[in-house]
């Protein structure tokens, strides 16, 4: 996979218009649930302090061929680039493939305009930024167990911490080297029952256990692991077979 | 498809067909406007070493025929374990419809707030300037 390459357009306009599905089969239990997961990676790139420019959950399917997890798109939300960071490095994209990835970004609005909203041409014009075409074409993307670093995270159950270029071009992911050549600095995958919460930054941001408290608060308890204190933190009660300690109310009626 | 229709009809030899079929034939070349009556077509199809004609055949019902036809080929090509490939297209189908909603949803998300970023960036849009002249020009014109 190559996100820089004119062929991969057509694999990903493709992933989409051979979707048979209708936009909502959700039953209205499990549409409550996506709702829970959306509102939740909303909340972590706007509460959190650190910026992030995209958060994506990916959710392990059952049912390829070989038996085997594999980790695709759950939901995302792109929150975008400080415009003001004028020390961030910018990589030039050539007027060829500003003009491909306007192409895909027309083909894909015309498999969506069609069911609910229209979207206008002139917005399909305007250039996609690096870090939107890297996070559009992350929705095609998937991982196998213990493949990428959102499938290392999952096959591990250790969160996966990126900070800088050195950090990203070791990694051996290749998606996560395509991301550092469009921008990206800093990417983090938090492992749950769940899936695998992937965010990115185009600043360096370095790993502090204060986030891994923070993700706790704001996604599931029993969903995430404790990663920031050891084990016998009192925090890791949650976690226990004892029962959890019931607060008594004041007032009796 | 009348064109291609027209090319196959041509090519097979017509002694198995009566003569107003040859009619038929003639009158659905003789230029594109068909009157109602020929719009439901003789279709011919060609399936299993046997041979159909019918007549009053909707374009619609046509491709139907070929829809479920080329379905059923598929299953008998995937029972008979040929094409391990159609196998796993059809598990894609049939339970895997959440990774490409959940595309979708992300994708219709995704667009509707960049265009809400773009609109605030370029509060000049010239999409937009057609839509404050009118409604200037109807303010002005409800004050006068």
């Amino acid at each position: 996979m190559n996100l820089l390459n004119a062929d991969y357009n057509l694999t990903m306009i493709d992933a989409f218009l051979n979707s048979s599905s209708d936009i909502w089969p959700l039953s209205p239990a499990n549409r409550t649930l996506e709702t829970t997961l959306q509102q939740r990676l909303h909340a972590v790139v706007k509460v959190t302090h650190e910026a992030w420019c995209y958060a994506i959950f990916w959710k392990p399917s059952y049912h390829d061929i070989s038996g085997e997890p594999v980790l695709k798109w759950g939901y995302g939300v792109y929150k975008g680039e400080d415009e003001t960071d004028k020390t961030r490095r910018r990589r030039k994209t050539n007027a060829e493939e500003k003009l491909q990835r306007n192409k895909v970004l027309r083909e894909l609005s015309s498999t969506i305009s069609g069911v609910s909203f229209p979207v206008k041409d002139e917005d399909d014009d305007v250039e996609l930024t690096d870090m939107e075409w890297f996070y559009l074409v992350s929705m095609t993307c998937s991982f196998r167990s213990g493949s990428g670093l959102a499938g290392k995270a999952f096959a591990t159950y250790n969160p996966v911490w990126i900070t800088g270029l050195d950090m990203i071009n070791g990694s051996g992911c290749s998606r996560a080297n395509q991301g550092g050549d469009l921008g990206l600095q800093t990417i983090i995958c938090i492992p749950s029952d769940n899936g695998v919460l992937e965010l990115g930054s185009t600043e360096l941001i370095r790993e502090n256990t204060g986030f891994f408290r923070k993700i706790r608060f704001l996604f599931n308890f029993e969903g995430y692991r404790d990663f920031s204190g050891d084990m016998n933190s009192s925090s890791c009660q949650l976690f226990s077979s004892k029962p959890r300690p019931v607060s008594v109310p004041s007032r009796i009626f | 498809m009348e064109n291609n229709c027209d090319l196959e009809l041509r090519l097979f030899p017509t002694s198995s067909y009566d003569e107003s079929d040859t009619s038929v034939v003639e009158s659905r070349s003789c230029g594109n406007s068909l009157s109602k009556e020929e719009e439901s077509q003789r279709i011919t199809i060609f399936y299993s070493e046997k041979m159909c004609v019918s007549s009053n055949v909707a374009h619609l019902q046509a491709k139907s025929i070929i829809l479920i036809a080329s379905r059923e080929m598929e299953e008998r090509s995937s029972s008979n374990g040929s094409d391990p490939r159609n196998r796993l297209t059809r598990l894609h189908h049939h339970q895997l419809p959440n990774p490409k909603a959940s595309m979708k949803r992300s994708l219709q998300s995704f667009l509707q707030k960049r265009r809400i970023r773009i609109q605030a960036a370029s509060p000049y849009h010239h999409h937009s300037r057609p839509y404050c002249f009118y409604f200037v020009s109807q303010f002005l014109f409800d004050i006068l």
